[in-house]
Order: structure tokens, then C-alpha cells, then sequence
């Protein structure tokens, strides 16, 4: 089958090819791109980003991401995860939201570094 | 107040130019509008930036964050809140004249590096007519909604433009719940990676309409319909094909324009095609001190090399101001434009950096850079599209620098 | 009279089948048609001198739009009572109640949208015409001639900015000699100055854009340009700085009519009465006449549309021209209902192409069509042969209110003792408001103490509206001084137009109470700049959150239910 690697914004066009346990891909320029077409067959991940709300200042919203990649099934469950987080506090950038999600061990963190300002 | 480098534009150019010129040496001023740094990158909370440089996915915030840590490193003075009014030429230099909380404040330079950024195309820029309800917006106007205001532009949204920053909203916006009711692209192809296609549109089964256009918009106090109708090989709409699609949010991701108004104020050179200045391979426009960079120079796909460029101009704007010898970099066949659009052959010519754009989608394609008749660099290319900038670095070094050209044609 | 032959040349033209009946001040048609343009046409066939025209032919399949109405339900003027009340918050409406506001007189004007100057007031290129397109005498001339002579110090008074530039009418063959001849010595007769004709060096020389086709050209110096919308918030202002009651979202829905006179009025906001009730509703002025039992004319909507011009493209003129009749438009010329227009440059330094001008039947239809800006640029820009049609970066559409007989209806009603009409105030109606309105004033207290009330002059009336701060056009002195008394001047929100948080600010503490995106733009140019608000729009809907204590969702572009924001984020389900 035909596949678009996601990993980076190269989007290389793959050729995937699954006979029996193995799995072949042609047209990656990288091994990740090779590793992301296993994974999509098998069990798609994806890394997420959106916004969670704040009571501080000058900051109705902070920018926060994955820290790595979760199930692609899970990413509306992680969404309401982030509705129910408010920060209320200036945090730096990096800083820890969620320890472990869905047990896969990938942290929701902030990815602003929120200035202690009164604007 | 005097500075060796002025740098106008707080956003991934203009830190980079910022952090350059002063690491070259220079007394440095960073004049930024907004109450903080980083430009646009604050809005884009989405991943992907720093491949290239930092061979990491980057978010946006997280992407500006490693410059202002770096700046704040620097001895740069930073102006935030503060609004360029007035450039003009001085005795040796240039004089700006800004605004700010303070009062108005004036300060000379040697060198200025233009680092303003782009602004998008409007509804009006590509002729959507009908009625002037509320919730028409440019994408970036919905992304800052959605990502600084925390507000939501819309419930069922129809997106125009398929252009990254178009499918970028429309996941963005699915992710907090509205509905997405279909992007829509009047060219024949996506404008967006492909990369974005896949991860935006087709992971939230969003769909994508090609050779469709929005043609008019209906409501009374917000927007309740819009019309597509399909459009020909030319993009001009087909009457006949009008077909109404219930929404209560356009967003217009149709294209960005480089922000010259000061190179203007200033009479430099603005090419056509990028809409940018012309620069050199220092990124220097055709005045002497006047540098140019990032969005406002051309618009770029990647934010790294918009950094590049910033880079670029920040060095060479630390350095004396030098008697340049120009000479016209001449574009042939397929291409869109080539930048840099001229050769300083009195300066360092042994690693210049170029950027170009194909006219059209191509496959099996031919670069050629030759100077004085000689061929000094080619490259092939399996596929070129318009939307996906390329970037080659060519050693003039040896050659004869008159007549030089960049041809793309048929391997 | 007769209209029988009328009646038949309808008949034979539109196949139409007319009927007509008569009283002493109009004649109504009645039947049916499937053209709109023709429902028109047949109603100017039967104008006819000293007589109105009511036209309620049919159009066809056409399923009347409902009027745009507020929402909004209280009771905020239940049970007042008013020596006058304004309909209608145009410049009209602004203009007649500020006028009003010399007299010692409790007065309301009621506007249903959320702001005023949103009809054609709001939607126009301000230009404050000469008067040298008018043939005969009519109230247009008068007050057109009467208006434009005060210009300069109604503007000065409420700190409107106003450019007397002129215009040129260019011609481009020997019929100048026909036609500026005839219209210089009609100028001189209607008593319009300094109107003469420039030779080809001449004009060559004031506008060096139309040196190689133009032989000479029309100079009227009296031709001004304000910002229409300005001017009628001015107004306004300048009328609740007085004791006006401006009530915004308010629509009046009915009238009680007793002893031939308006005795109650009822809105959305409660019903109230009047002794005195002045009409200047613009395209809804026969409906609110026929609310009072008054029905003598018909308003037919006319749409304009005018186009903005890139400042920067090339060859634009540095003067407002237009064409005059050419030897290859000389057999259109006359047809149509828009005189003039061209490329207009505004007080704000834009440059307008337009306007066209389309029969609708919808008065509230200000929506841009492809065919109308097709049809605007192919009409004006002959004038300017250089133009692209992607110098066009912006449109828009404002619907005229003129009557069959094109001329306006100032006068107090004859059935109705206690209402005055100011309507059918189509072009030259900018022009000619401060004009007018100080007759209607006048027509009003003369009646009101015909009716037996003492009407006393105002003695503190000031005429004085404070010019808004306009930071950008200071020098670097006084703006540094404007931003050490009050930071907020030094931050720009509005980059393309330059618009302080601080202008942005006062704007939002308008007399009117006023809070909203268009609002702000129409007060002081945020948003209308090359990015259309692109970067400014979310920064200013904070604003308004902060400034008016609402909450960020509930800020709107302009009238109720045109909301920014739909809700927050993690809120919202589609």
C-alpha cells in the first residue's frame, strides 16, 4: 500500500508492503520513516498539541504538547483530559502537566514560557 | 541613541538576525510591536519546526523559545511595545524613529535588518463576495483566536485554502469540537505538505475538495452559508456549479504577502514575483544597509529557513558598510523566482545560499546555475512543486560572475 | 389626470397590466410584473409634476425579505415621553437631532442597528458634491448648494476632518464646448462658485494622469470629501453632549394614530410618545410613513457599489476625476441614475472607484456581487487607463433611498400634524444634512408652538463636538507628550492604519456607548487597513472585553448576535 510519512516535513511517499510477520517499505529517506509505517500498520501513534486553560494573567490559554507519541485512538480521550486542566500559576516552559498518559509513559507539558507580567 | 544594527521584527527572522549581528559584534536594537517575542511562531502551538535545524519537531512557542533564551544571552537591546513610525537616511546611516510606551524615541544606525514578517491575503484579496456578517476570518486571525484568546471562531467550519496553515486550523479546530465540513482548494493539487494532508485532514476524516472555490458568503449578523462553485484549469469560478454549504466560519487561508511598508518608506526595490527586495547573497537590498530577511524577504515554508535568512542578514549588517559590485542573478524556464536576486562579487561568493520555487508542478526537472557561459552547479529533481521551497548552495568561487542564470528545464 | 396612454405604453413596453387610482398628493399603481427593474421603470413613467408616486406593483415570485429587527426585548423607554422623536440614525437622523439640540427639547432618536451611520450613510464615497450635475430646482440643489457652503465650519465644530479639493470632469473631445459650457453658466445661475473650464495645459498640469487623452476638463473647486460615517457619529455625539437620548437596537414596529396625529410609538424597548415625530428612516421611510397612516411615496432601493483602490498601484490619479460625456459614451450619456462618480480620493487618502447604481428589491441587501464590481470598473476606470483589476483590494455596497420623483421629501406631513418626513435622501444627502437639518429643526419647533408648546432655546448648546485624537499625524513632539500624559498612545494595535490602544480606547468610551469591532473601526480606522483587520480584529475583541467587562465571547462585530467567538475552547460541541 501506499503511505505519506508524517514524521518530518520531508512527507516521504512510501510504498508498504506486509507478507505474513514482515513488513517492507520502499522510498523512505530515513529509518524512521521506516519504523512510522510499521507502527501505522500495527498500532498508529501520534503526537498531539493543543492549548490548556489558565487563570493567569495575560495568558487565557498556554500552548502544551505530548512529549512524545500516544495511541491515534486515544486522541479525543486525551483531549478532554486537557478540558478539565486549568494552570493557575506562571509555569517555565517544559513544565509537567500529566505524568503518564494512558500508560505510555509520555508527559503532557507546557511548551510557552509563561512571563510572570501584568500586562 | 546609536546603534551598529537596528533589527525591525521580534519573530523568528528577526531574533536570529538579532542574535547574529550581535554575536558578529555589533551594538544591536530589536524593535518588537507586540509585548512579547517571537512573532507569529506565539500562535503556532502545532509542531514540526526545527527539522532541519534542530532535527527535532519543534512547537512553535518552543521553537521562539530557544532563540529568546539564546538573545538574552546577547548584549541586545530589545524595544518591546514598540512601532517603527519613521525610517529615513541619515549622515552615516539611517535614522528610526519609533513609538512606544516610553514616548517617541529616535536612534541612528549603521545597518537595518527588515524582519516584518508577512500578512495574509484577505477576503478581498481573492474576490469572496456577498455579505459582511461575522465569522469570516484569515486563519492566522482564527489561530490567534483559538490560541492566545482561547475562544473558538466557529462551530461548523468551512476552510478556503489548502496551504498548511489551512489544514493546520482545520485540525486544530476539530481537536477543541467544532465541526470541519471540508477544506476546499481551488488549484487542482493540495498546497499543503503532503505530510499535513495526511496527519490534518485525512487522521480526522476532515474532507478536501479540489478545483473548488468559495464564491460568496451568506448571513445577517454571523455567517450562516457559503457558496462553492468549481473553478477551471484558470480558477475562475463555473457558473452553474454553485453549490451551498451550511457553516458559521470561513477561514480564508489563501495565501501570504511579505510586509515591505518600510522598505517602501525607504524606495527599496521590491521584486514582483516575492514581493520581497531584491537582496544579495547577504541578503542586503539594493540600498547599502538595508537588510532584508524571513517572511518579508519571500515567503518560506519552513520556519528554519527563515532563520537562515536572518542569520544571514544579521552577520553581514555587524560589518562596515562596503562598496558592493551587483551583479543580476537572471532567471530562465520553469522557475517561480530565485533568490537571492543579485551577486555581490565583492564579496564572499564561495557558499551563497539560494532559494527557488518551480512555476508549476513538475516532475523530471533540471536546475542550472551558469555564469559567464559555464555551468558551475546542477542539480535534478524528481518532482518540484510550487508550494515546497528548494534550497542549493553554489560556489561561484572561480567563475566569470557576469551573466549569471538560473534555468529550470526538462531532465 | 389621465393615465390611460400610460397605462397603454406599459402595456405595450413591459406587458404589464397597470391600475392607478389618485388622490390629491399621489398616484398609486398597482399590478403585477416579473422584472424588478421593470417595477421601477413603470413607476417613473407615471411621475408626474406635484405628485408623488406610490408604486405597489408586484414583483413576481419575489418573497419579501423580513426587516433585520433586534432581537433585544426591554422595556427601557416604556412609558417615556419626548418632545421629539428621530427614526432613524443616519446622518439625517444625527443631523436633525443635533440641530434639535438648540432648542430646549427632550429629544430621543431611535436607531434599530447597533450603531449609527450603518445604512447608506455608513456606505458611501463622501464626496461633498458641488452641485454642477443638477439640472433644475429641486430640494437636492438647494440644500446640496446651501449644504456644501457650511462644510467647512459644521466640520470644524464637530471635529470631522474635511478636504475642499475639487474636481475635474475630463473630456477627451470637442464636447466639452456642449457640455462644460452649459454647465458652468447652470453653476454660475444655481449660484455654485468658481466653477470654470481648464484647458489641456491646464488640466495637464493638475492631473497629470490624464495629459494624453484629456482636451480640457470640468473644474468644480467647491467639490469637498469627509468621511460620511465620521460625520454622522459626530452628529450624534454632538447630540448626546447636548441631552439627546441616542437608543441604539431600538425598532420601531407600530404607531397609534389619533386626531390625525402620531400619539404613541411602539419598539422592541418599550412604547413612548412624542409630541413632534420626525421621519428619517432612509430606505424603510414609507414603511414608517405608512405606520402613521401616511403613505404618499414609495422608497426603491438602489444599490451602489463602490471599490477601494491599492494606494500603490500605478498611475492612480492624485485628483478626483471623472469622464465627461466622450464622443464614444455620448449616446448612453443621460441614462442611469448615478451622476459622476470616477476615481474618487478620499479624505482618508484611499482612492474610490464607483459608484454603480442597481435597482433591488431588498433595502437591506448591501452584499458585493463579481457582477457589480465588473460592471463599476469597466464603467470608471476609461478615466484612469492604467488601472489593473487587481489594484481592487477592497468593496462595498450601500443601498440609496431615493423616490420616483428622485428628489427629496423635506416637508411636515399634511394628514399627519405632529410628523415630519425627511425622506427620499438619496445623493447629494451627505451634502446636503447640515443644510437641511437646521429647516427640519426649524419646522419642528414652529410646529410644536403652533401646537401651543413654549419651546425655549438652548442656552448651553455647544456646538462643539472634541476632535478624536489622531496620534499618527502628530509631530514626534506632541505625540511624546500625547504618550507621557497616557501610555496607551504609544502602543500600536492597528499596524496598517496606526492606531493607538489609546485612540482604540477612547473610541470605546463614545458618547453612544458603542462597543464594538466595526464600531472601533468606524471611529478611528482599525481593521481598515491592508491586512483588513487580519492582525488587529483579536486584539481588538480583548479590548472590548476588558474596556466593557464582558466577557470575551460575548463581543460582536456589529449588531446583536454577530458574535466573534462562538464560546471558549473545550466548550464548544458542533
Amino acid at each position: 500500500m501506499e503511505m505519506v510519512c508524517i514524521v518530518c516535513p520531508n512527507s516521504c511517499r512510501m510504498t508498504v508492503e506486509r507478507t505474513d510477520e514482515k513488513v517492507t517499505v520502499v522510498g523512505n529517506k530515513c529509518k524512521r520513516g521506516e519504523s512510522f509505517a510499521v507502527n501505522e500498520l500495527t498500532n498508529p501513534m501520534r503526537s498531539v498539541t493543543t492549548c490548556v486553560k489558565t487563570t493567569v494573567v495575560g495568558y487565557p490559554v498556554v500552548s502544551v504538547k505530548t512529549d512524545g507519541e500516544i495511541p491515534k485512538s486515544k486522541i479525543f480521550e486525551f483531549m478532554s483530559l486537557c478540558d478539565g486542566i486549568v494552570i493557575d500559576k506562571p509555569l517555565p516552559i517544559g513544565s509537567v502537566l500529566v505524568d503518564d498518559l494512558f500508560g505510555t509513559g509520555v508527559k503532557l507539558v507546557t511548551t510557552t514560557e509563561m512571563e510572570d507580567t501584568n500586562e | 541613541m546609536k546603534y551598529d544594527t537596528v533589527v525591525i521584527g521580534g519573530g523568528p527572522a528577526g531574533l536570529a538576525a538579532a542574535i547574529k549581528a550581535s554575536d558578529s559584534g555589533a551594538s544591536v536594537l530589536l524593535i518588537e510591536r507586540e509585548a512579547r517575542l517571537g512573532g507569529i511562531l506565539k500562535q503556532c502551538v502545532h509542531d514540526g519546526f526545527g527539522v532541519v535545524r534542530f532535527g527535532e519537531k519543534l512547537s512553535g512557542p518552543e521553537y521562539a523559545d530557544r532563540f529568546i533564551k539564546e538573545l538574552k544571552r546577547t548584549n541586545v537591546q530589545v524595544s518591546l511595545l514598540s512601532f517603527v513610525t519613521r525610517t529615513q537616511k541619515s549622515q552615516n546611516g539611517y535614522e528610526i524613529t519609533y513609538v512606544c510606551r516610553d514616548g517617541v524615541k529616535t536612534v541612528d544606525c549603521r545597518s537595518v535588518v527588515l524582519a516584518t514578517g508577512c500578512r495574509e491575503r484577505t477576503r478581498n484579496g481573492i474576490c469572496v463576495h456577498g455579505d459582511r456578517c461575522a465569522g469570516v476570518y484569515t486563519a492566522g486571525a482564527a489561530q490567534n483566536l483559538v490560541n492566545v484568546l482561547g475562544v473558538m471562531p466557529g462551530k461548523r467550519v468551512v476552510v478556503l485554502g489548502s496551504g498548511d496553515i489551512g489544514l493546520i486550523m482545520a485540525r486544530r479546530l476539530t481537536l477543541e469540537g467544532a465541526k470541519v465540513a471540508g477544506v476546499y482548494e481551488a488549484k487542482s493539487v493540495p498546497s499543503g505538505l503532503t505530510r499535513n494532508i495526511h496527519q490534518c485532514l485525512k487522521d480526522f476524516d476532515i474532507p478536501l475538495y479540489l478545483s473548488k472555490t468559495v464564491t460568496r458568503v451568506f448571513g445577517t449578523s454571523r455567517l450562516e452559508r457559503v457558496e462553492i462553485s468549481d473553478v477551471d484549469e484558470k480558477m475562475h469560478p463555473i457558473a452553474g456549479t454553485e453549490q451551498l454549504v451550511d457553516c458559521d466560519c470561513l477561514v480564508l487561508a489563501v495565501g501570504l504577502i511579505p510586509e515591505n511598508e518600510i522598505a517602501r518608506e525607504m524606495s527599496v526595490p521590491l521584486d514582483p514575483k516575492t514581493k520581497g527586495a531584491y537582496v544579495d547573497q547577504n541578503c542586503q537590498t539594493k540600498e547599502d544597509g538595508i537588510y532584508a530577511c524571513g517572511n518579508a524577504l519571500h515567503v518560506n515554508d519552513l520556519v528554519d529557513y527563515v532563520s537562515e535568512s536572518g542569520e544571514t542578514a544579521g552577520v553581514h549588517s555587524a560589518g562596515p558598510v562596503c562598496k558592493r559590485d551587483l551583479k543580476p542573478i537572471k532567471t530562465d524556464g520553469k522557475l517561480l523566482y530565485v533568490v537571492p536576486q543579485m551577486l555581490d562579487v565583492n564579496s564572499d561568493v564561495s557558499k551563497v545560499v539560494m532559494y527557488f520555487r518551480a512555476s508549476e508542478e513538475l516532475s523530471a526537472q533540471k536546475l542550472t546555475v551558469s555564469a559567464g557561459g559555464q555551468t558551475i552547479f546542477t542539480k535534478t529533481y524528481n518532482k518540484l512543486l510550487p508550494p515546497e521551497m528548494e534550497r542549493i548552495v553554489v560556489d561561484f568561487g572561480k567563475a566569470t560572475t557576469d551573466g549569471i542564470t538560473v534555468r529550470l528545464e526538462d531532465k | 389626470m389621465n393615465f390611460d396612454k400610460i397605462v397603454k405604453q406599459v402595456k405595450k413596453l413591459y406587458g404589464v397590466d397597470v391600475t392607478v387610482k389618485e388622490d390629491e398628493r399621489s398616484v398609486f399603481l398597482a399590478g403585477r410584473c416579473d422584472n424588478w427593474a421593470d417595477v421601477v421603470a413603470i413607476g417613473k413613467m407615471f411621475v408626474t409634476e406635484g405628485k408623488h408616486v406610490v408604486n405597489d406593483i408586484v414583483l413576481n415570485g419575489y418573497v419579501e425579505q423580513p426587516e433585520r429587527l433586534p432581537q433585544l426585548r426591554d422595556n427601557a423607554l416604556d412609558g417615556t415621553q419626548w418632545d421629539v422623536v428621530v427614526i432613524g440614525g443616519g446622518i439625517s437622523g444625527c443631523a436633525v437631532a443635533r440641530e434639535l439640540m438648540r432648542y430646549d427639547l427632550k429629544v430621543l432618536l431611535v436607531e434599530k442597528h447597533s450603531d449609527v451611520a450603518r445604512g447608506a450613510s455608513g456606505a458611501n464615497d463622501g464626496m461633498v458634491h458641488a452641485g454642477i450635475d443638477l439640472k433644475h430646482q429641486c430640494l437636492k440643489l438647494k440644500y446640496g448648494v446651501a449644504g456644501n457652503a457650511i462644510y467647512g465650519d459644521v466640520c470644524k465644530e464637530l471635529g470631522v476632518e474635511f478636504r475642499r479639493s475639487g474636481q475635474y470632469v475630463i473630456f477627451d473631445s470637442r464636447l466639452i464646448r456642449f457640455f462644460a459650457k452649459g454647465t458652468v453658466k447652470r453653476a454660475s445661475k444655481h449660484g455654485i462658485p468658481g466653477v470654470r473650464i481648464l484647458n489641456k495645459k491646464e488640466i495637464a498640469q493638475a492631473e497629470p494622469s490624464v495629459k494624453d487623452f484629456a482636451v480640457g476638463a470640468l473644474y468644480a473647486p467647491s467639490t469637498g470629501y469627509v468621511s460620511p460615517y465620521q460625520l454622522t457619529i459626530a452628529y450624534a455625539e454632538n447630540a448626546v453632549q447636548n441631552g439627546a437620548v441616542v437608543s441604539l437596537d431600538t425598532a420601531v414596529s407600530q404607531m397609534d394614530v389619533a386626531d390625525g396625529k402620531v400619539a404613541r410609538i411602539y419598539t422592541n424597548r418599550g412604547s413612548f410618545t412624542a409630541r413632534c415625530v420626525v421621519n428619517c428612516a432612509g430606505v424603510f421611510a414609507d414603511k414608517i410613513a405608512a405606520m402613521a397612516q401616511d403613505r404618499y411615496f414609495s422608497i426603491h432601493p438602489r444599490r451602489g457599489t463602490d471599490l477601494i483602490l491599492d494606494l500603490n498601484a500605478a498611475g492612480v490619479p492624485v485628483q478626483t476625476i471623472s469622464m465627461g460625456p466622450s464622443l464614444k459614451s455620448v449616446n448612453k450619456f443621460g441614462k442611469g441614475s448615478t451622476k459622476g462618480g470616477g476615481v474618487i480620493r478620499t479624505v482618508d487618502g484611499n482612492y474610490l472607484l464607483g459608484p454603480d447604481a442597481v435597482e433591488i428589491p431588498d433595502r437591506e441587501d448591501t452584499s458585493t456581487s463579481m457582477e457589480s464590481m465588473n460592471n463599476v470598473f469597466g464603467k470608471h476606470s476609461g478615466v484612469c487607463p492604467t488601472l489593473k483589476r487587481s489594484d481592487v483590494i477592497a468593496y462595498f455596497s450601500g443601498v440609496r433611498a431615493p423616490t420616483y420623483e428622485e428628489d427629496f421629501i423635506i416637508e411636515r406631513s399634511s394628514k399627519v400634524a405632529n410628523l415630519v418626513h425627511v425622506a427620499g435622501i438619496q445623493s447629494p444627502g451627505i451634502t446636503a444634512a447640515p443644510a437641511f437639518s437646521k429647516d427640519v429643526a426649524a419646522t419642528v419647533v414652529e410646529y410644536l408652538r403652533s401646537a401651543g408648546a413654549e419651546v425655549r432655546p438652548n442656552d448651553n448648546f455647544d456646538p462643539i463636538r472634541p476632535r478624536p485624537v489622531k496620534a499618527s499625524v502628530l509631530s514626534d513632539e506632541e505625540r511624546d507628550r500625547l504618550i507621557k500624559s497616557d501610555p496607551d498612545y504609544g502602543t500600536i494595535i492597528c499596524r496598517c492604519e496606526q492606531i493607538s490602544l489609546g485612540e482604540i480606547k477612547r473610541a470605546l468610551r463614545n458618547p453612544l456607548g458603542v462597543m464594538t469591532v466595526d464600531g472601533v473601526k468606524r471611529r478611528v480606522r482599525a481593521g481598515m487597513g491592508r491586512c483588513q483587520g487580519g492582525f488587529c480584529m483579536p486584539l481588538i475583541t480583548k479590548i472590548i472585553a476588558e474596556e466593557s467587562g464582558r466577557d470575551i465571547t460575548q463581543v460582536t462585530k456589529d449588531d446583536e448576535g454577530s458574535n466573534i467567538a462562538v464560546g471558549k475552547i473545550k466548550e464548544v460541541q458542533a
